[in-house]
């Protein structure tokens, strides 16, 4: 089968809780003298309005827009993480979400465990995990540092094991938001270089980013999501201009 | 409801080192830097029932020597029951930060617990065998072969129930607070260091509502009578069983894609 990912009428919306009150005293007040409670506390947000979007095998898509625009509701939509309030969401082919870089991590483990930790939870085997384990370990110069607790790691070490992880698994469906390289300039470098191998390599590609001129340079389509509303879909240079456009008549 | 349950059931299988490391991890970071390490897995259970024994052989004027292995049984049953209940009601809550960031089904947090918690249950078990060589008797029946259904029967029990409380407890925070007073009173209400003949005739209907009572009737019947328990015993339990894990499913199917959005 080939991959691909359709989304049809996609809406997703949030109840905002104003004070973050679930109270169990307040429902059988209110209950008992038939006032709806829900209603009051919480209001309604449409993070995602009808998007329709259907991404094929080779596509290069990269997401640009506003803070607050929905991209990340967009990406954690496609990843299965949310699941959308109305319409449909289909995916064909192995999904990988890098959309926190550590997002899995225990402190209290070692880097080694972590690694395997974070490889399950991405529903991977101990054999594939134990195949790319050295890899990694290499990869992120932490030599001695792999069996440490990873709470006794600097803010550096721990992004550089992240990101390695997120890294050495190949899936067929890229899925990122704005990963942060961190660590020193080698490593940043040695980053690049890894994160294009890994474009390279994907069947599709879905990518958040405030980045222009790395969307410039990887994406071959591009979508502008405004207030939760695809504005644009199309040619990566016709959308930066008019995303420039939008930014600055808001600026 | 089926082609759910399959689907969660594929996804929860494609996922089973997550469990597997998270029932090992665990286990070896309770005790982690300690002189014992993973012996106290045995060594903390072990401990506990042993100061619970000598008081009550100083306290209680019970010359039944029996009644040891009768409170052990049904004091690390119910034990087992409320470190679930307990784990249940952080269980979402606790997990916000994998809910939010990477895919998992919602089923194997639930799992993880249920079965992390067996495990310290089935360490518990082997304890009162020699906890029982202190305080009074206990022989090896051949009833213990049940065990390993009598396991899956209560696994499906709690699992239902902890869903349920999981689930509960993210939409009301004040279920945090209720349940553990709850749990005290189901303990009193749980015929652990009484028997149910001391109790008077007209109570005893009330305390059979609870359905702790069936599981802890079989549990002891296997582990310190020998016998394999009455069948309608047996009916009531997979009758327990089988409701509370449907009960569950119904719920999580219904408000798991909420769940997120709640915490």
């Amino acid at each position: 089968m080939d991959c691909g990912v359709r989304l049809k009428n996609v809406s997703l919306e949030y109840h905002l809780f104003h004070d973050k009150t679930n109270n169990l005293k307040e429902w059988i007040i209110s209950s008992l003298t038939g006032r709806s409670f829900v209603k009051k506390k919480s209001e309604k947000f449409l993070a995602l309005n009808n998007i329709n979007l259907e991404i094929k095998k080779n596509d290069r898509l990269g997401i640009v827009g506003l803070n607050g625009a929905g991209k990340s509701s967009l990406l954690k939509i496609i990843s299965g993480i949310f699941k959308p309030t109305y319409g449909t969401v289909e995916v064909n082919g192995s999904i990988q979400p890098l959309i926190e870089i550590g997002a899995g991590f225990d402190p209290e483990m070692t880097g080694r465990e972590n690694i395997y930790l974070n490889g399950y939870m991405l529903g991977f085997t101990k054999k594939e995990i134990s195949e790319v384990e050295k890899d990694i370990i290499n990869f992120t110069e932490l030599a001695d540092f792999i069996d440490v607790p990873i709470k006794y790691y600097s803010s550096g070490m721990s992004v550089r094991l992240a990101f390695t992880i997120a890294t050495s698994i190949k899936p067929e469906i890229l899925v990122f938001d704005e990963m942060l390289a961190a660590g020193d300039a080698a490593f940043i470098q040695k980053a690049q270089k890894r994160l294009d191998s890994l474009i390279d390599q994907a069947k599709m590609m879905i990518i958040v980013s405030h980045d222009l001129s790395f969307i410039n340079a990887n994406c071959s389509r591009l979508i502008i999501l405004d207030k939760g509303s695809v504005i644009f879909d199309g040619e990566t240079k016709a959308g930066l201009d008019q995303y420039y456009k939008l930014v600055q008549s808001k600026g | 409801m089926i082609s759910y349950l399959q689907n969660e059931l594929k996804n929860c299988y494609k996922f089973r080192y997550f469990t597997l490391s998270f029932i090992i991890s665990n286990l070896k970071l309770r005790y982690r830097r300690s002189f014992l390490g993973f012996l106290w897995t045995v060594g903390a259970p072990f401990l506990h029932y042993l100061v619970i024994g000598i008081i009550f052989s100083i306290v209680s004027r019970s010359q039944d020597p029996d009644f040891f292995v009768y409170y052990f049984t049904g004091a690390i049953l119910f034990g087992f029951a409320s470190s679930v209940v307990m784990r249940s009601i952080n269980v979402f809550i606790g997990a916000e930060h994998f809910l939010k960031k990477v895919y998992l089904p919602k089923m194997i947090f639930i799992i993880n617990a249920v079965i992390y918690e067996l495990v310290n249950f089935i360490f518990s078990i082997s304890v009162i065998y020699v906890l029982a060589k202190i305080f009074g008797h206990l022989e090896m029946h051949l009833t213990l072969f049940l065990l390993p259904l009598f396991f899956v029967l209560f696994f499906l029990f709690l699992f239902g129930i902890s869903t349920v409380i999981g689930i509960a407890c993210v939409y009301f925070r004040d279920l945090i607070n209720i349940i553990p007073v709850f749990l005290q009173i189901l303990f009193f209400a749980t015929p652990i260091f009484f028997r149910m003949a001391d109790i008077p005739q007209k109570y005893q209907f009330y305390l059979e509502l609870n359905p702790l009572v069936d599981f802890l009737n079989i549990f002891r019947n296997i582990v310190l009578y020998g016998n394999v328990g009455a069948s309608y015993l047996w009916l009531n339990c997979i009758g327990l069983a089988l409701s509370s894990t449907f009960f569950g499913i119904l719920i999580l199917k219904k408000f798991e894609n909420n769940l997120v959005f709640k915490l």
